[in-house]
């Protein structure tokens, strides 16, 4: 769930794609940037799964911009979400 | 990451479940010392908690900053409310599903001494009776570790309600089996679905939920007193105000763990709060040997060593099989693809119908959906997610990845 206190306006999914024997690294980078909800190492077409919440768009760029400067980083693919249901 | 906040989730959940071992130790030694009736009990709790609960949540309703005092307990709070219509069955239901298991809770009080650690363990066998509703409804089979993690906790709560003295109190065990834990799954899947509905485009909030279930409660109460038990009835109107400090400070306690607990689940993962909330069991422990050295309950906790060993043993087989029970689960995402011409809105609702299924949302980029799904092994989520998924018209295609670590920002 998304941190208590603050409300985002504009979540995304980021899919990232991590050069192989840079999971674990890369994963401690991530856990530093503040913004992120959750992260998830996965296995199939993607890495890393990041959920994030951000109030707005330029915040999103900053953050992938930050994502995409870790060494490691082969590819990162943003989905904004337009509309969710969960429990 | 803030590493105070995963203690604050750790700190919460734990207070919770301290709470709720004070609760059922407070009424032990109501049941104890002044109303052994449970039927008289059982009433007088509802009448007195409905008071406090109205009075908590008013009080949780003040304006600040723009923002009610509950909101930061439930972000989607905003105020007391009423009832909305498409609520209504499902109050109804756990109303009376709750009402039968307050009887079955005090009864089962009443009979073990106000002995609190024998009733919390016994409140856990739900688990088994969850796995077997599943099982009936969904024609879904359970797993092994399904059936170990329950059977480890019933075989646990009946060995830790033994007593060399009395034996088996088959009484007690009837009750349990047949009355309080049936109606309690009645209770806890009319809750969940209330937490699943959206009331003005928002998520419902669990304090109005917690308050109008309390409301409809002492109604099916009082009507199931009145034809079952009259005379409990009056006299339950007297012990309310004979005893409303005492029964206030249970039934305010209650609301507390209640809302703890809420708060929890709002910060962290379901099961790592459900299985901290397991830990009650451990709390009630000592608590329970203070109110028997104290004479404040009837129970008489020390039959002997070997008594004693047989009971550390059940609830610790208690405490482990809802551990078990509560991590053992595969995580997954599922990318959705999407053929054009069929509605987004429709194949959502779709998608979410699906057990299972935790969130799902549209997308926009290279997929259409991304659902996050909780299975309780890879097979079934085959069986119950994927081939359900497949099934949904428009879809076009699936890509499973399943989780292997995640962190959460708590």
């Amino acid at each position: 769930m998304a941190g208590m206190g603050r409300i985002p306006m504009i979540n995304a999914y980021i899919l990232i794609n991590i050069r192989v024997g840079k999971i674990e690294p890369i994963v401690k980078a991530l856990q530093k940037i503040e913004k992120l909800d959750s992260i998830a190492v996965v296995a199939g077409e993607y890495d890393v799964v990041v959920r994030l919440g951000v109030e707005q768009l330029e915040d999103l760029l900053e953050i992938t911009d930050q994502i995409q400067m870790l060494e490691g980083i082969v590819k990162t693919n943003t989905q904004i979400i337009e509309k969710e249901i969960a429990v | 990451m803030k590493i105070r906040k995963k203690y604050l989730l750790y700190v919460l959940a734990l207070l919770s479940a301290a709470t709720g071992a004070v609760v059922v130790s407070i009424d032990g030694i109501i049941s104890s010392l002044y109303v052994n009736d449970p039927w008289e009990l059982g009433l007088s709790e509802f009448l007195v908690g409905s008071l406090i609960t109205v009075l908590l949540v008013a009080l949780l309703s003040v304006p600040i900053k723009g923002k009610s005092l509950g909101s930061a307990i439930d972000p989607s709070f905003s105020g007391l409310r009423f009832v909305k219509k498409k609520e209504i069955g499902y109050h109804v239901l756990a109303g009376i599903g709750n009402a039968f298991t307050t009887i079955g809770y005090f009864l089962v009080i009443s009979l073990s001494g106000g002995e609190s650690t024998t009733v919390l363990s016994f409140t856990y066998v739900m688990i088994l009776y969850m796995l077997v509703i599943e099982s009936i409804s969904e024609k879904n089979a359970p797993t092994i570790a399904e059936v170990q993690s329950s059977l480890i906790v019933t075989f646990g709560a009946i060995m830790a309600s033994m007593s060399f003295t009395e034996g088996i109190n088959v009484g007690l065990l009837a009750i349990v089996f047949l009355l309080l834990n049936p109606t309690w799954v009645i209770f806890s899947i009319c809750q969940r679905k209330l937490k699943l509905m959206k009331i003005d485009d928002k998520p419902n909030d669990a304090i109005n939920i917690r308050l109008w279930n309390v409301i409809f409660t002492t109604i099916f109460i009082s009507i199931l007193v009145f034809f079952v038990k009259p005379v409990c009835f009056f006299n339950a109107m007297q012990t309310s105000v004979d005893h409303f400090w005492i029964i206030a400070l249970s039934m305010g306690t209650t609301f507390f763990s209640y809302v703890l607990y809420i708060r929890a689940l709002g910060m962290g993962k379901a099961s790592v709060v459900q299985s901290l909330n397991a830990t009650s069991l451990l709390f009630a422990i000592p608590i329970t040997i203070y109110l028997s050295i104290a004479g404040l309950i009837t129970a008489a906790l020390y039959e002997g060593p070997a008594q004693l060993i047989i009971k550390i043993i059940g609830l610790s087989l208690v405490v482990l099989g809802v551990l078990s029970f509560a991590l053992s689960e595969v995580k997954a995402y599922v990318f959705i693809n999407m053929e054009p011409g069929y509605p987004i809105k429709e194949t959502l609702d779709k998608i979410w119908d699906i057990k299972g299924v935790e969130s799902v949302s549209v997308i926009s980029g290279k997929h259409s959906f991304l659902a996050r799904v909780r299975t309780r092994t890879l097979g079934k989520g085959y069986e119950n997610i994927l081939r359900k998924l497949e099934a949904v018209p428009g879809i076009e295609s699936l890509k499973w990845a399943s989780v292997l670590r995640e962190w959460d920002n708590i």
